[in-house]
């Protein structure tokens, strides 16, 4: 607007030079066409201005910038330390994670040491009713006096997945009962296996049972028949009463 | 009083003595550790991030195998020194294993709280039961060879870790 006359010949001439470019034009010095929205590609490498196009002030500004670059490459790379810790923490804990989970592709673990002692079970009714009645006979980890058929904890739940898992691939019900012992030792089962000292349990009840009749039987026995030491004690307390009768019979 | 009665007496009371004394000795909601010394079962999991482990491929390095869960106080308690001892102990393999858990919810916790090693997921839960897990936190301590060596039920103290990570070498 104000534009003192005598700056207008410069700008011109600075419009016209190379060295001023605008996107526009240095797509058309690309031979490419301006869009519509004035957006384009990039120049092509030979549409960049030459260095001499450069004032000089810019020129030394750049010479200085790729001077202190230069230096910055030829210094030894960054150390561990420059990092932030936490940076170095979270790499290191990439590492790890790598090193373990870079493995091998994974082949299926197997069942039970032992092979299963039948053919794989297919109908799913059997698998549940057995598995069923397996759980039942085990006790629930984490439950008081609950049985792993009744219960609806996480383990429950785990050992009749595994009990039906086990019970599909072909293991008999004593097979899996010991693999469930094995694991959580006898403590799971909640009736004790009739076996060894387990017997004690199953027939200690029995005996004292026994014990207490015999006992019974022979104090009871003791009361109806009373010993000869009883009968002579009864006997003279007999006497002596009959004599303590006959007397006053006498004194009257 | 007569000796017989007295010799009965102590027949039947002196074994209930017995019998009492010895289950007040231990904790009835204890449960038996009966796979110390037995070889660790096999598993091939794939972790939170989906990458596949399996226990057999590890067979040469101690490893320590840790259930837990977010909702388990004592799981997040254990946690940072379970992190630190993973990272001091580059030779042991640490492995977490999701127990009664959402992976989103334990994605989540790990990406707060940190995770130097990887967590591993079970949909059916098989690998508890392989282990008689009965609840969480549980960890193993597995050696080189692949035996259970070390069991702890609860929350990890230090002084048990490192007796643990001791029983490792």
């Amino acid at each position: 607007m104000n534009t003192p006359l005598p700056l207008l010949p410069l700008a011109l001439a600075l419009w016209v030079s190379p060295g001023f470019a605008t996107p526009d034009r240095a797509a058309q010095q690309a031979g490419e066409q301006p869009s519509a929205m004035g957006a384009t590609a990039q120049p092509a490498p030979a549409a960049l201005p030459a260095e001499g196009d450069f004032p000089p002030a810019m020129m030394q500004a750049m010479a200085q910038r790729d001077a202190a670059q230069e230096a910055a490459a030829q210094e030894a790379p960054p150390a561990e330390e420059d990092f932030p810790p936490a940076m170095m923490q979270a790499m290191a804990e990439r590492d790890a994670v790598q090193a373990v989970t870079a493995t091998a592709p994974v082949e299926p673990a197997p069942q039970l040491a032992e092979a299963p002692a039948g053919p794989p079970v297919t109908d799913r009714a059997v698998i549940d009713q057995r598995a069923q009645a397996i759980a039942e006979g085990l006790r629930c980890p984490v439950c008081q006096g609950l049985s792993a058929a009744d219960s609806q904890a996480e383990s429950a739940i785990a050992m009749r997945t595994r009990a039906g898992d086990l019970v599909a691939t072909g293991y008999s019900d004593a097979q899996i009962n010991s693999y469930f012992v094995e694991r959580y030792g006898e403590w799971v089962l909640l009736e004790p296996p009739r076996t060894g000292r387990h017997w004690l349990i199953w027939l200690g009840p029995l005996v004292l049972l026994g014990l207490g009749a015999l006992v019974v039987a022979w104090r009871m026995t003791a009361v109806t028949k009373p010993s000869d030491a009883q009968r002579v004690g009864e006997q003279d307390d007999e006497d002596a009463y009959e004599r303590r009768i006959l007397d006053e019979l006498e004194r009257s | 009083m007569n000796w017989k009665v007295l010799a009965a007496g102590a027949l039947v009371i002196v074994p209930l003595i017995w019998i009492l004394a010895s289950g007040f000795g231990h904790d009835p909601h204890a449960i038996p550790t009966t796979t110390i010394g037995s070889p660790a079962a096999d598993f091939a999991l794939t972790s939170l991030e989906g990458d596949p482990v399996q226990l057999s491929k590890l067979r040469g390095k101690p490893v320590v195998l840790n259930f837990w869960s977010t909702w388990c106080g004592p799981c997040v308690g254990e946690h940072p020194l379970l992190q630190a001892a993973a990272r001091q102990h580059p030779e042991v393999v640490f492995l977490g294993v999701l127990y009664g858990d959402e992976p989103g919810r334990a994605r989540d916790y790990l990406k707060r709280a940190g995770s130097a090693y990887p967590t591993l997921v079970d949909e059916s839960q098989r690998i508890v039961v392989d282990y008689g897990v009965a609840g969480v936190p549980e960890t193993f301590f597995i050696a080189a060879d692949g035996t259970i060596v070390e069991k702890v039920s609860g929350g990890l103290g230090q002084a048990q870790l490192l007796a643990a990570l001791e029983k490792l070498k």
